[in-house]
């Protein structure tokens, strides 16, 4: 059995799901056509291909993966042997001398980095090249930024599944959502008390809900009638009720609430033993 | 509570209590009352590892009796999120003795169970790309037009699938984050709640708007359930992470609740309205306990007390209301499935 906070299982579940999504996109992403791993190398793969290749020696590099026991292709054990993993690679970082033949050496020949690397003993092109990049590169700022428009080119080309964003609309107190002239209902949900503490007549709660100048943000703009009809009409359109709920929140103002005319007085309804006594009525209303 | 003496209070002698080997989360009863009175249930466990399994029981509300069915268990690759029956009730669809059952969790899958197996249907992946789709928080099987389930996902969007066709029929970035979960009003207009704390309805005839009716107090309160009552589609109701209210929405009082259920005293994690009745909602949580609400057409000035209650003892998870039955409610606590009669 499990021990988790008590509360929340639905979001912690949520967050199960999360991770192990994440976990497999990554898996996915680090995969080639045909199956085999690619991407960064881990400890285990590095142990595997080492040993590998001190039992058998360089070379034979199609022989490789099944020799290590490697999910990867022949390729990509190549390039890590020689790369990383090759006891002859000169790791320490770069020396300033290195550096600055580096730099003599990539403005005659720009970015052909074995040749580069050839020049620079226990060095390989590799390396060179990531230490260009990470250091090196920044002294040629206009160059990274055409690198980088032409990615961006790149991926805006790239057009997967249309996803649509719908703007979303909110409501204001003086939005025309709350206009009688879109909401069609007799009695308004909440009476409006007046400054002179009587309760408001329609008259009244329709003068003080039109939007001000008529003029409206149009995010909050309705349905206007040339449109097909819009699923709220239906909706609001539902007889006019006498099940309505006042609004419940203006407890201060209950003196004013509104009392919906011959609500049905259903308090007295046995509910736990008939479900049912109110809900023929319900069906006669509805 | 000033109104106690007005509640009733459920007896164990209306309950009937199903224990499962594991946990339980998700839970579903089937609508089709082919075989009537027996009810089937299906219960979804809550592993935390990649292997879970749902169960069909048999629930008979004449002799109180809940029977798994053995041979209608299934592995379901990690704990579903949500579990729902087709909603139609005696449609050509049905055949007598299968019902068809959709999950929610890695994918959306459907399900046939049968009378002495289950068959998996079909998987929906709205992945072009991939063959993983972001993590389903929750679905919707639109009643109207059964062939279109919504599902809602943590990747803000929400998906609409014909399942007939097996293809996506929209999907809409539908919030700023998270969404939890969705629910359909008619057959082409649908709500969803998220992380972002706002509640807001989409109409398939106009996709590039939404609108938004509600939003939580505190900026960025996440809405973890909605519940839009289907006798009355003016209102919804929702509950906020970490809070004791239950959120009574009328669309067309947008922005503000119409009521706030705030009774209980904890947490709740679940809410249901009633199958066939549209003043009665059902809520259950953290502080163990059911209660059963009477919306009131005029509110008292201490605030609405519930009609019923129920102590379970442990937290409630899950809750679910018969629409084949009406007069039962289920709720999912540790290793429980209980069903209350109301």
């Amino acid at each position: 059995m499990i021990a988790i906070e008590k509360s929340h299982i639905f979001i912690f579940m949520c967050g199960q799901l999360r991770k192990t999504y994440r976990d497999q996109v990554h898996m996915e992403k680090s995969k080639t056509r045909s199956g085999v791993r690619k991407g960064a190398w881990t400890y285990e793969e590095d142990k595997l291909l080492k040993s590998c290749i001190r039992k058998y020696g360089e070379g034979k590099w199609h022989l490789a993966p099944q020799r290590a026991g490697l999910n990867r292709c022949r390729k990509s054990c190549r390039l890590r042997w020689l790369n990383y993993l090759n006891p002859t690679i000169n790791k320490e970082s770069f020396s300033e001398d290195e550096v600055d033949m580096m730099l003599r050496l990539h403005k005659l020949l720009g970015n052909r980095w074995s040749l580069i690397a050839g020049r620079l003993p226990g060095r390989t092109s590799n390396y060179v090249k990531n230490y260009w990049h990470t250091h090196l590169r920044k002294k040629v700022i206009s160059k990274k930024l055409e690198e980088n428009k032409e990615k961006e080119k790149l991926k805006e080309t790239v057009k997967p599944h249309e996803i649509i964003k719908p703007k979303p609309r909110t409501f204001s107190a003086n939005s025309p959502w709350l206009n009688r002239k879109y909401i069609n209902f007799v009695t308004p949900i909440v009476a409006v008390s007046t400054k002179d503490g009587t309760v408001a007549k329609d008259s009244d709660i329709e003068n003080t809900m039109i939007p001000i100048n008529g003029d409206v943000d149009s995010a909050a703009q309705p349905y206007t009638g040339n449109s097909t009809t819009m699923w709220w009409e239906n909706l609001l359109n539902v007889s006019n009720d006498k099940i309505g709920l006042c609004s419940l929140l203006q407890e201060e103002d209950s003196k004013y609430v509104n009392f919906l005319s011959e609500v049905p007085n259903v308090n007295d309804c046995n509910w736990k033993s008939k479900i049912y006594e109110f809900e023929s009525i319900l069906d006669i209303l509805n | 509570m000033e109104n106690s003496t007005q509640e009733s209070h459920i007896r164990s002698e209306n309950s009937v209590t199903y224990d499962s080997p594991y946990p339980l989360y998700a839970m579903a009863l089937s609508p089709n009352t082919n075989s009537h009175p027996q009810q089937r249930i299906a219960v979804g466990s809550f592993i935390e590892e990649y292997t879970n399994r749902i169960d069909i029981l048999n629930f008979n509300p004449e002799n109180f009796s809940i029977k798994p069915q053995p041979s209608l268990s299934f592995d379901h690759p990690y704990p579903p999120t949500k579990l729902m029956f087709h909603p139609a009730t005696n449609s050509s669809l049905q055949k007598t003795s299968s019902d068809l059952l959709a999950t929610s969790g890695d994918y959306l899958r459907l399900w046939e169970v049968r009378e002495n197996s289950v068959e998996a249907l079909s998987l929906f992946n709205n992945s072009k790309t991939s063959e993983f789709c972001a993590p389903l928080t929750s679905f919707d099987w639109n009643e109207i037009e059964p062939k279109r389930i919504g599902t809602s996902s943590i990747d803000t969007t929400c998906t609409i699938w014909d399942i007939e066709r097996g293809v996506v029929e929209t999907q809409l970035i539908a919030h700023d984050k998270e969404v939890y979960d969705i629910a359909w009003g008619e057959s082409r207009v649908f709500a969803s709640v998220s992380a972002d704390g706002s509640v807001r309805i989409f109409d398939l005839r106009d996709k590039e708007h939404s609108t938004i009716i509600y939003e939580s107090p505190q900026p960025d309160t996440p809405l973890l359930r909605l519940a839009w009552n289907k006798k009355d589609l003016r209102y919804m109701a929702t509950i906020l992470m970490d809070s004791n209210k239950v959120v009574i929405l009328d669309i067309r009082s947008p922005t503000t609740p119409v009521a706030e259920l705030e009774r209980h005293r904890a947490g709740v994690n679940a809410i249901a309205w009633a199958p066939r009745s549209s003043k009665h909602i059902c809520s259950a949580g953290d502080d163990t306990q059911a209660l059963i609400w009477e919306l009131p057409t005029v509110a008292g000035p201490n605030g609405i007390d519930p009609m019923t209650m129920y102590s379970a003892g442990y937290e409630i998870n899950q809750l679910q209301w018969s629409a084949a039955q009406p007069d039962w409610i289920a709720i999912a606590f540790a290793n429980k499935m209980q069903l209350l009669r109301v």
